[in-house]
């Protein structure tokens, strides 16, 4: 009966335990694994075997091949001395073959880090349509129906009752409707409206939308939230200035500024030299807004505000154009 | 609007440069945008928001300058003289008939002008402001709207038929031509003034061509009035028309400005081109000239805006800026609202006075806040491990645009039967419907870059896409996940994708598949999923028509997956399994099957063969060729087999595999290679 692959695994095990040098090591490399050692005459008889046996033998041959190759490998290492190779030298020197690596867009990525600040102060990501009812828009924010103040908004408009959400706004809405007080929510989110395109303009982009409402919440605090949050946005400590500003939906009403990051307040390109960056827009929500959704305006007080995440993310990555965002040009997707 | 500088220096004696004045009123709520040169003067671009219609004129603005500096305001002074008789009634009649939209209507007649071009200080106080001059009683209007915010309009008296002013709705299908040349048709909603025969003028918006005041006028009827703000705006938007005037009616006027406007104007054109006036006039008033009585408490100033303001600090910012105070103690402030403040009628509106002539500045930051711990949403971590997931395997995010032009490359989606909803005021026809699919943007971006030097891209897009619902207002909002591949065997990639993507989600379902699915594929090179019953998505080869419309040399292969159905299966949470204590054993099998016999075929029935030990089942290799027949082909298979208790026997395995080689037989007419 032939050496079964076990038996000749046990017998190579024995030889190789008494070769003490470099020199038997590599005969007994020859012996099992050469051109024409024990292997290889078990591999030349596979052929001969029942088709059903075939490659149950295989298998086990292969086997062996990896059992005696690692056995050799052990014993070698022990013993000392790589043997002299035939092949040519090796290059470490070749350049890198680089796996498959993708990347994430920067509006995903200014969003998430938008949300883990705010996070940090315990405020929830939440979302709303992107389709939206009139009433959540507008009606419900304080802003009837044919009030002029719906200019600062042009709204793509899908029918009388029904648009594309402007702003993401209408998100408080939504929440404050399903939740009472205390509230610290966010509502990222795309948005759009009918500007011609330019650099700075687009018909789409995103907004995170925040609101924090409780019995005594003030202005104060709206004014360390969005500092605690700027400072970490950018990771560094910024001036933050509040100016006053309308909206329908707060009162009062502020224009949120911030040193620029890029010059420090100095003055450059992406101030327009003026030193400071309009960032955030924000305020105390407006008691009609509450009594819309059924808080007592006398019991809570809160502040909501919003601001561009693609405004904010062409800021923190020096990115001169809009609208490479969402043209698709990997050469511009694969810096990020 | 476009404010003087010189000019507002007319109504409030501050002492501060033109930059200084911007930037203190930028700082106080009125953003003063840019301020250029013109000449001696200064040109301050004054951003007026919708709440302050009261600044959209240079008292109003000088207004806010003095609540600022503290520097006295003042109205101008002038001396109107009547003439008469002739009395306005003997030349002229007037007559509301709709005072629902009127609710103020005066006139006056100043007989016996010469109209020519008006002196240069007061051409340049309108070319500072960007109007234009025209002649000397439309510049004096357009003077007087510029300085108290009453817009006001000149008839020419004798092309009034019958001498008549008739304020009134229009008739459906009246006609007038405007003073721009346009001729417009009346719907009967708009407000016009009218002759005895027809309209004159599109009320509040824009007077008409045949009574506007041309060289020939020798009698002027000059109109101050208030027309009805709504009503104003829908007849602008409707008819697609703008003008100052309709500019302010939108936001309102005050109601008080209007009679002292009518005067002023009289006295000022009197002044440009002579005339007399008649002794009389028309003054129509159908509404009450009440403001509200508003309280100001200083615990509320104090709850929302976290400072301590005294009562006389607020009433001290509140009178300064005009408003009568009519008493105060140590908790409160009633003060009456001025008619020009329509914006101010809460106790929140005051608070918001006080605030911003106080300055945010002096409003301190909180310094700590009591910490709340936030839930994490599921979906979002999902869609986040999502992202990273793909990115770390190679493929790029792209963003697309959520309107798009329903060309059959949108329409080949498959989860809807609806139409795509249309935008009813698309910027461009390119993008008039929401998306229904975020596959074909992203073969956009496969040929944006294929086009632009990148042949070879892997991308995804995760977005949301917009499906009509019968029965709903709004439409279904599913978050789609796309990905598209240029990698040999694409199909078969985007599947690893799918699962890798389960794995990272702890989805515990199994993910049916068939072949088969509506997309932008090749009929015969596409398959659809489902879990638990529901379409998940479906995944293709792009057929050679779609690629070529899109000029691509490659078909890559795409897949759509509906991510909330996943994200809503998902566990998220990790959780040990045991690692299997007995080793497994592997055979490898060769069967030569009909063509048309599938994978998935041969997968279900050796699964169904032994699944007491049969671990896995993976499949190696297709082969045709030498000893193969024709239609047929060769599937090499490895068969993983494991017992949980002990270690598989050699005779146990090779009995399984047998059991497996019958089954494949019996079932698929397979035989062995």
């Amino acid at each position: 009966m032939a050496d079964t692959p076990q038996t000749i695994l046990d017998e190579a095990r024995r030889a190789l335990a008494e070769a003490s040098t470099p020199a038997a090591v590599e005969a007994l490399r020859v012996r099992y694994l050469g051109r024409k050692g024990i292997l290889a005459d078990l591999m030349a008889r596979l052929p001969a075997l029942p088709p059903a046996e075939r490659p149950a033998a295989g298998r086990s041959a292969n086997e062996l091949k990896n059992a005696l190759t690692a056995l050799i490998e052990q014993r070698r290492a022990h013993v000392g001395e790589s043997p002299r190779r035939e092949a040519p030298p090796p290059d470490p020197t070749l350049p890198a073959v680089r796996p498959p690596r993708g990347h994430v867009h920067p509006i995903s990525r200014t969003i998430d880090e938008i949300v883990d600040a705010f996070r940090t102060l315990g405020f929830e990501a939440v979302d709303g349509p992107e389709v939206e009812l009139d009433y959540y828009n507008f009606e419900a924010l304080n802003i009837p129906a044919d009030h002029p103040a719906r200019d600062d908004w042009d709204t793509f408009y899908v029918n009388d009752r029904v648009l594309l959400r402007p702003h993401t706004s209408p998100g408080q809405i939504r929440v404050m409707e399903s939740r009472r007080p205390p509230l610290r929510i966010i509502v990222p989110g795309r948005c759009f409206r009918r500007d011609t395109e330019d650099a700075r303009h687009f018909a789409m982009f995103h907004q995170v939308e925040g609101l924090m409402v409780d019995e005594g919440v003030h202005f104060g605090d709206l004014k360390a939230v969005l500092h605690m949050f700027l400072r970490q946005f950018f990771g560094k400590d910024v001036k933050v200035r509040f100016e006053p500003d309308f909206f329908p939906f707060t009162e009062p009403s502020a224009q949120v500024n911030c040193s620029c990051v890029m010059c420090g307040g100095r003055g450059c390109r992406t101030c327009s030299y003026s030193g400071w960056l309009e960032l955030l827009g924000a305020g105390m929500v407006d008691p009609n807004v509450f009594e819309a959704v059924g808080y007592d305006p006398e019991r809570y007080t809160g502040f909501a505000f919003g601001m561009g995440v693609d405004r904010l993310a062409m800021i923190k990555y020096e990115i001169p154009d809009g609208r490479l965002f969402f043209q698709g040009d990997v050469r511009f997707l694969s810096q990020f | 609007m476009k404010a003087s500088y010189q000019w507002l220096k007319d109504y409030c004696a501050f002492d501060l440069p033109a930059h200084e004045l911007s930037a203190r009123l930028s700082h106080s709520g009125l953003n003063v945008d840019t301020f250029e040169p013109r000449g001696e003067d200064w040109m301050l671009d004054v951003e007026v928001k919708s709440n302050r219609p009261d600044c959209l004129c240079h008292l109003g603005i000088a207004r806010e300058a003095a609540a600022i500096t503290g520097a006295p305001w003042r109205r101008p002074d002038f001396e109107l003289i009547e003439a008469g008789p002739p009395a306005f009634e003997d030349r002229a009649s007037v007559r509301v008939d709709a005072p629902d939209l009127c609710p103020h209507y005066t006139a006056r007649v100043i007989a016996g002008v010469r109209v020519g071009p008006s002196p240069a200080w007061l051409q340049q106080r309108l070319e500072v402001c960007g109007i234009r001059p025209i002649n000397n009683v439309v510049d004096a209007t357009n003077y007087v709207m510029l300085e108290c915010g009453q817009p006001l309009h000149a008839f020419d008296l004798a092309r009034l038929d019958g001498a008549a002013v008739i304020v009134r709705r229009a008739a459906a299908g009246e006609t007038i031509t405007l003073i721009d040349g346009s001729r417009v048709e009346l719907t009967g909603q708009e407000c016009v003034i009218a002759d005895r025969t027809r309209p004159v003028a599109l009320a509040g918006v824009m007077g008409g061509l045949e009574s506007e005041i041309s060289d020939a006028t020798v009698d002027v009827l000059l109109e101050s009035a208030r027309f009805d703000p709504r009503n104003n705006r829908r007849t602008a938007r409707r008819h697609g028309l703008s003008s100052d005037s309709s500019y302010r009616y939108q936001r309102g006027i005050d109601p008080e400005i209007t009679a002292w406007a009518s005067r002023r104007a009289c006295a000022l054109i009197m002044e440009l081109a002579g005339g007399q006036l008649l002794s009389g006039s028309a003054q129509l008033r159908f509404d009450t000239a009440e403001t509200p009585e508003v309280t100001l408490r200083a615990a509320r100033t104090r709850l929302l805006l976290g400072i301590e303001l005294p009562t006389e600090t607020a009433a001290r910012i509140l009178s300064g800026l005009g408003i009568d105070v009519l008493a105060r103690d140590g908790r409160q402030v009633t003060v009456r609202i001025p008619s020009w403040r329509s914006d101010l009628s809460r106790e929140i509106d005051l608070i918001e006075e006080v605030a911003r002539i106080h300055g945010y500045d002096r409003i301190a930051e909180t310094t700590s806040m009591p910490v709340r711990p936030s839930a994490p949403d599921p979906s979002r971590t999902a869609e986040r491990r999502a992202r990273l997931l793909l990115a770390g395997q190679g493929f790029t995010e792209a963003m697309t645009y959520t309107l798009i032009a329903p060309d059959p490359v949108q329409r080949a989606q498959p989860w809807s039967d609806a139409e795509p909803i249309a935008v009813r005021n698309p910027v461009t026809n390119e993008r008039s419907h929401l998306r229904q699919t975020t596959m074909a943007n992203l073969l956009g971006v496969k040929a944006f870059n294929a086009a632009h030097g990148t042949p070879a891209v892997d991308l995804f897009e995760l977005g949301r896409v917009h499906l009509g619902q019968p029965d709903q207002e709004l439409p279904r909002e599913m978050t789609a996940l796309a990905v598209l591949t240029d990698r040999d065997d694409g199909l078969r990639v985007l599947k690893g994708v799918l699962a890798n993507l389960c794995d990272e989600l702890g989805l515990q379902e199994d993910i049916e598949e068939e072949a088969g699915g509506r997309g932008p594929f090749d009929a015969e090179e596409c398959v659809q999923f489902r879990l638990n019953g529901s379409l998940l998505g479906v995944a293709g080869v792009v057929s050679r028509a779609i690629a070529d419309r899109l000029d691509l040399n490659t078909r890559p292969a795409l897949m759509e997956i509906d991510l909330r159905l996943l994200t809503d299966n998902a566990h998220l949470a990790r959780a040990y399994r045991p690692i299997p204590t007995y080793p497994a054993t592997r055979r490898d099998l060769a069967v030569v099957v009909a063509d048309n016999v599938r994978w998935a075929d041969v997968r279900r029935c050796v699964e169904a063969a032994r699944p007491d030990v049969l671990e896995a089942v993976d499949y190696l290799s297709t082969y045709r060729g030498e000893a193969i027949p024709a239609g047929h082909k060769s599937l090499a298979l490895a068969l993983t087999l494991r017992c949980a208790d002990r270690t598989i026997t050699a005779a146990e395995a090779e009995q399984a595999r047998d059991v497996v080689l019958h089954a494949l037989s019996d079932r698929l007419g397979a035989r062995l290679r």
